[in-house]
């Protein structure tokens, strides 16, 4: 089977810093991958990389049959938008927009009118379980509320793959398992590829398999089985 | 306070203006230049109000004619306005800034008073090096302009020595209480600064100065007294003081408006944000409309002198002509500085909401749909207020306009300040396209990292 999600070789700097350092994995269709490793290994920049947030220096990313390395900026944002949705630790909401306004905006720069795409959010909110948040600001909501409106967001126009930073980092472990329950369960719902950052093994145990990243390197990843 | 406490604090500025990054030696030289500018122009105020009698002087009527002097002075005074707006947003996005190495200073003992002291020495070294290099500037400005122009009585025109610490005295303190206000909106703690929490929107009774000058203006017009200079004079005074302060609430019902209804998420963004905080754009932006204020003011003046003619023909007249020029440049410098104070506000702005903007952009937000949301941020905060500024003109200079429509009058005074209110509006979406590199700084990828 091919892979859906690929890295080949993958090296990153940021100044004199190597990030990554020839990282190389494949992830299937539908799988929910936990990337896992200590602080400063270099995990998020793998998943950003696979994401097309960022152009490796060095390798290869595949996204089936499209190298997103190879890609312009405007054909890799229009994919992120399109194709992917993505969770960060510390939610990355608009200050200034209210929950429902969060979600709305990402579907409305995927051309969708504002009053269809309050009603797409709205729906969102209230399968998540947060639509009696939908007029609040982020300043105004717990962090498990904002981690819910932010996976709304990323799940809301129907992406292939959820990339997910660290989602629970900033949550205690009630509202981090309560989270991320949601975000697993509705991605196996639709049938989404979840490929998740933690250095948490608690969290990584949640998903169907896991790849651990030391030094820029990927040091143990399973052959996809699926 | 001790000396020897003071000595210290001195010291430790001392010791964090030498060790600072790029960005904030930049915001240290704004600083710089503007108190030399606040410096200039007041040097020059006072030096006019010194000058006694009539001069031979023909280069500029508004010095050589003692009835117009003060007019003059209160003008060049009038030009630190916009220079002290664009100080104290300077001095924000300098606050901002300055997060770790004042909460290292908390954990490293200091009190939140000390680190609000150390603000205002690091003001007080600023403010002192601008009013140096103002002063030396203006002197010398002076002499070598006096000796191009062959100025012969040069004693009369100098500025005397007087005169000279007590305004650079000025100068400096404004600079430290402009820190000590802003400093006021930060909280600095051992382990971060954070801005305090949002203050309560701008109140309707802001716009209460205008309502009540603009009235009466319009009726000093029609009060045949001895007294209705005075009125005019009240009147246009209500209406300045209600521009600058009501502009923060008018951006806040015109960002209202266009977030209902807004249709592109490009335009929400840019509402949502005004909204959020119309105070930091209303301070510029109340600058820039008075600046199309006073712009459609000179309009009206300008045809009044225009029609009862002359002004190409007669030599005695043509100081008219001096005098527009220098007003009309007065008007582009204020307008320069008011949109630059823009820049700062965008850079402060995005230091607040840079990861946001790079979230935003991770998650397929075109960057250039970014950029126009700010550019409809500016559009939104600048028309409205810039069209009060020039419609409340119009009102106080030509009421004739509304009541007795004279059409060469009303092409030429509606078009001027159509014309001043476009290129405000210009100048500050210019400004802002111009500040756009900041953005995308912003949006990059690298704002994304866990701290």
């Amino acid at each position: 089977m091919t892979p859906l999600l690929q890295a080949r070789d993958v090296s990153v700097s940021f100044g004199r810093t190597r990030a990554l350092r020839g990282a190389s994995l494949a992830i299937g269709a539908g799988e929910i991958v936990a990337i896992s490793g200590p602080s400063g290994s270099g995990k998020s920049t793998l998943l950003h990389c696979l994401a097309g947030i960022l152009v490796p220096d060095d390798g290869e990313i595949r996204y089936g049959e499209t190298r997103l390395d190879e890609l312009d900026e405007d054909s890799r944002t229009r994919l992120r938008r399109e194709v992917f949705g993505i969770v960060f630790q510390f939610g990355g909401l608009v200050p200034e927009l209210t929950a429902v306004e969060n979600v709305a905006v990402s579907l409305m720069f995927g051309g969708l009118g504002r009053a269809e795409a309050a009603a797409a959010a709205l729906d969102w909110l209230g399968r998540l379980g947060v639509d009696d948040c939908a007029p609040l600001r982020p300043g105004d909501l717990s962090g498990g509320q904002v981690q819910r409106v932010a996976m709304a967001r990323a799940l809301a126009h129907g992406p292939k793959v959820v990339f997910a930073d660290e989602p629970t980092g900033a949550l205690d472990s009630v509202a981090g398992e309560e989270v991320l329950g949601l975000l697993l369960g509705t991605a196996r719902d639709h049938g989404t590829t979840v490929v998740l950052v933690t250095h948490d093994n608690r969290i990584a145990a949640y998903a169907d398999r896991e790849i651990v990243v030391r030094d820029g390197a990927v040091a143990a990843s399973p052959v996809v089985t699926r | 306070m001790t000396g020897g406490r003071t000595r210290d604090l001195f010291a430790v500025a001392g010791m964090l203006a030498r060790g600072t990054s790029r960005g904030e030696r930049r915001r240290r030289r704004l600083l710089v230049s503007g108190a030399a500018l606040a410096t200039f122009f007041l040097l020059g105020a006072a030096n006019l109000l010194l000058i006694r009698g009539t001069t031979q002087t023909e280069w500029a009527g508004l010095v050589a004619e003692e009835g117009l002097r003060p007019g003059t002075a209160l003008a060049l005074a009038l030009l630190v306005v916009p220079v002290l707006a664009l100080l104290h947003q300077v001095g924000r996005v300098a606050q901002a800034a300055q997060e770790r190495r004042l909460a290292a200073l908390r954990l490293a003992g200091a009190t939140p008073r000390d680190v609000r002291l150390l603000g205002v020495a690091e003001a007080l070294r600023v403010g002192t090096v601008g009013a140096l290099i103002g002063t030396v500037g203006y002197v010398a400005g002076q002499q070598a302009a006096m000796a191009a122009l062959g100025v012969g009585d040069t004693g009369r025109y100098a500025i005397p020595p007087w005169p000279v610490p007590a305004v650079m005295a000025l100068v400096v303190a404004a600079a430290a209480l402009v820190s000590l206000r802003v400093s006021r909106h930060v909280v600095v703690s051992p382990l971060s600064v954070a801005r305090r929490a949002s203050r309560p929107a701008p109140s309707p009774y802001t716009i209460i100065p205008l309502a009540l000058g603009l009235p009466i203006v319009v009726a000093s017009a029609f009060i045949d007294a001895a007294w209705n200079l005075w009125l005019l004079a009240l009147g246009a005074v209500l209406a300045i003081v209600g521009i600058a302060a009501g502009a923060a609430r008018v951006i806040l019902e015109s960002a209202r408006l266009a977030g209902r209804w807004a249709r592109t998420p490009e335009t929400l963004l840019a509402a949502r944000a005004l909204e959020a905080d119309p105070r930091a754009g209303g301070r510029t932006m109340a600058v820039v409309a008075l600046v199309v204020f006073f712009g459609t003011a000179t309009g009206v003046v300008t045809w009044d002198v225009v029609r009862t003619g002359g002004i190409f023909d007669d030599p005695e007249d043509r100081f008219w002509l001096v005098s527009l020029g220098l007003t009309y440049g007065a008007l582009l410098f204020a307008l320069l500085v008011a949109v630059t104070a823009l820049v700062v506000h965008r850079a402060e702005a995005l230091l607040e909401s840079g990861r946001s903007m790079a979230a935003l952009a991770a998650a397929g937000a075109p960057v250039a749909s970014l950029r126009r949301s700010t550019l409809r941020q500016t559009l939104i905060a600048a028309t409205p207020v810039c069209a009060i500024g020039a419609l409340t003109a119009l009102l106080g200079m030509a009421p004739g306009l509304f009541l007795t429509p004279d059409l060469p009058m009303v092409a030429w005074t509606a078009g001027h300040a159509l014309f001043m209110v476009a290129l405000a509006v210009a100048a500050a979406a210019a400004v802002t396209a111009l500040s756009n590199r900041l953005l995308t700084r912003a949006a990059a990828p690298v704002n994304l990292r866990a701290e």
